[in-house]
């Protein structure tokens, strides 16, 4: 479903990202492991053409590589970035209103609202607060939110970046579910982790990087059974 | 609350590029002119009105197409820089192509003055007060109860999660640089009146609603309606109490006041960006 080939990403002279080439098949939960600084966030703004870069990138066989940002997601994939994409000044609402503005418009409000409380379901806290400011809510509630808009869009695909970090543990197994979610209903997931052992778990097949280099890359199954990986690479 | 007007149109820009148009009073002037122009041939107030504020709306679409989105690696900084340019550009080109004379334009209403409890004025600035309510109100509107005016604002706010969810930043800039043509010229064409036309009129009408943003907080649109009335009602204050000759300078002299006191300005939006 995603193909990304030779991909190098320059920060002024200093190479982030050394043609690195992955893969995700229709269906299939695919993470990307690695330490900080390895070139994770890096390589998920390259596919999303959010920074330039070298190499091609294809999805469902079409190049996407040259593609405007605003483009690529019409395709039906979803980028949660580890920057939060909500619009603090509007209403949770209003937030989830503008992520599937074009399913208001083309499918009317009524496919809105379907979606809306299928959303819901998983994001109980997030009913209750509708009609709050996203600014207001706790940064575990934003990050939810963030997820939520995704969702919403009713993706093919759903790529996100560190959706975990400075959740709680309630929260952290909250998102995870929503994972196994995703793979039920049959969406394609790409996901960077810190969460070793849980995103493993969570996942089909994982990649590992080091500075810019895919390192490893194999089942999750055998690399959550192989001690000599995780030391390598994932600190235990 | 013609400074309303022009903070509202510095604002849209503002907002959505984070680009300071300093060529804001130009499409006050250019509004002005054409409207001038078309009353000459004779043709209807309305009509002039409408032409006016869809030419100024295409020229600023222009200006946006050709020279803002595609200069090459540009900040901000250079970016205003070029509206500078831009300014002095339009200005030239209106002194060379019609001529650098101030003309009449007569008003809008049958009657010239109006009385008031002992104030006589003219019926003019009735016809601004109503233009500007009226723009405000639809500008609200359309910011606070429309999906694409919904959009706008996310542009705005959050411009990477804009684009992550297929809104063509691009073109919502493009829209921002018509809108504010647009209101930038009808505000010029309903002031001509007062302030006749002529080819260097936006420069102070520019640099008071220039002014009225940095009062109210630049990027906030409540803040510019209160900035463009502070402004405006100081203003009139002072040619009556005062001079008439220092009346240009209180516009500054309070934004100055407040760059001291509260350098975000009375409305600053507060931190809109806490990703
Ligand atoms: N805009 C930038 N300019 C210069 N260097 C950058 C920039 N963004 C990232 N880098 C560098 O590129 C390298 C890879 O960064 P990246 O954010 O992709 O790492 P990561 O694997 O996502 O790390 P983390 O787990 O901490 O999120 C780092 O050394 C980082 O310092
Ligand atoms: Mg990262």
């Amino acid at each position: 479903m995603l193909r990304v080939k030779n991909l190098s990403v320059y920060y002024d002279k200093a190479i982030a990202l050394d043609n690195v080439s992955i893969d995700v098949e229709e269906g299939e939960a695919v993470c990307v492991l690695g330490a900080n600084g390895a070139g994770k966030t890096t390589l998920l703004n390259a596919i999303f053409n959010v920074i330039p870069k070298k190499g091609k990138i294809f999805f469902n066989d079409i190049d996407i590589t040259d593609l405007a940002t605003h483009k690529i997601v019409k395709m039906g994939i979803v980028y949660v970035p580890d920057k939060r994409t909500i619009f603090n000044e509007l209403s949770v609402y209003e937030n989830l209103e503008i992520s599937a503005w074009e399913i208001i418009k083309n499918k009317g409000k009524k496919h809105f609202v379907k979606n809306l409380d299928a959303v819901f379901e998983h994001f109980t806290n997030l009913e209750e607060k509708q009609s709050l400011k996203a600014g207001y809510l706790s940064g575990g509630e934003q990050q939810m939110l963030s997820i939520a808009q995704g969702l919403i869009r009713a993706p093919k695909m759903f790529v996100m970046d560190e959706p975990t970090a400075g959740l709680s543990p309630k929260l952290m197994n909250a998102v995870f579910d929503i994972v196994y979610f995703m793979k039920k209903q049959g969406i394609t997931v790409l996901i960077v982790e810190q969460n070793v052992n849980k995103t493993l778990m969570a996942t089909d097949r994982a990649y590992i990087m080091e500075v810019g280099k895919i390192k490893e890359s194999g089942n999750s199954k055998d690399f959550l059974q192989s001690d000599s990986i995780k030391k390598a690479y994932l600190g235990g | 609350m013609i400074y309303v007007l022009v903070a509202i149109g510095f604002n849209v820009i503002y907002s959505t590029t984070k680009i300071v148009n300093f060529a804001q009073g130009e499409f006050l002037m250019l509004g002005g002119i054409i409207e001038f122009i078309l009353l000459k041939y004779s043709i209807p107030i309305g009509i002039s009105l409408l032409i006016s504020s869809i030419v100024v709306s295409i020229v600023a679409i222009f200006i946006h197409k050709f020279l803002i989105s595609n200069t090459k690696d540009a900040n901000e900084l250079s970016l205003v820089i070029m509206t500078i340019g831009i300014s002095i550009l339009i200005k030239g080109v209106i002194a060379v192509s019609v001529d650098k004379d101030a003309h009449p334009i007569k008003h809008f209403l049958p009657f010239k003055s109006v009385s008031l409890s002992g104030m006589t004025f003219s019926s003019q600035y009735i016809v601004v007060m109503l233009t500007a309510l009226i723009l405000v109100f639809l500008f609200y509107f359309y910011l606070k109860n429309t999906l694409n005016g919904k959009i706008m604002q996310a542009v705005s706010m959050n411009t990477l999660a804009a684009s992550l969810f297929g809104v063509n930043v691009n073109m919502e800039q493009m829209k921002a640089f018509a809108i504010s043509g647009f209101i930038g010229a009808l505000a010029g064409a309903t002031i001509a009146p007062i302030s006749f036309v002529q080819y260097d009129m936006g420069v102070m009408f520019g640099l008071k609603g220039f002014a009225a943003c940095v009062v109210g907080g630049f990027g906030n649109n409540t803040g510019a309606l209160v900035g463009g009335l502070i402004i405006g009602i100081a203003e009139s204050l002072s040619a009556g109490y005062i001079s008439s000759s220092y009346k240009d300078l209180v516009a500054f002299l309070i934004m100055i006041i407040v760059l001291f006191v509260k350098p975000s300005g009375l409305f600053s939006s507060k931190d809109v960006e806490r990703v």
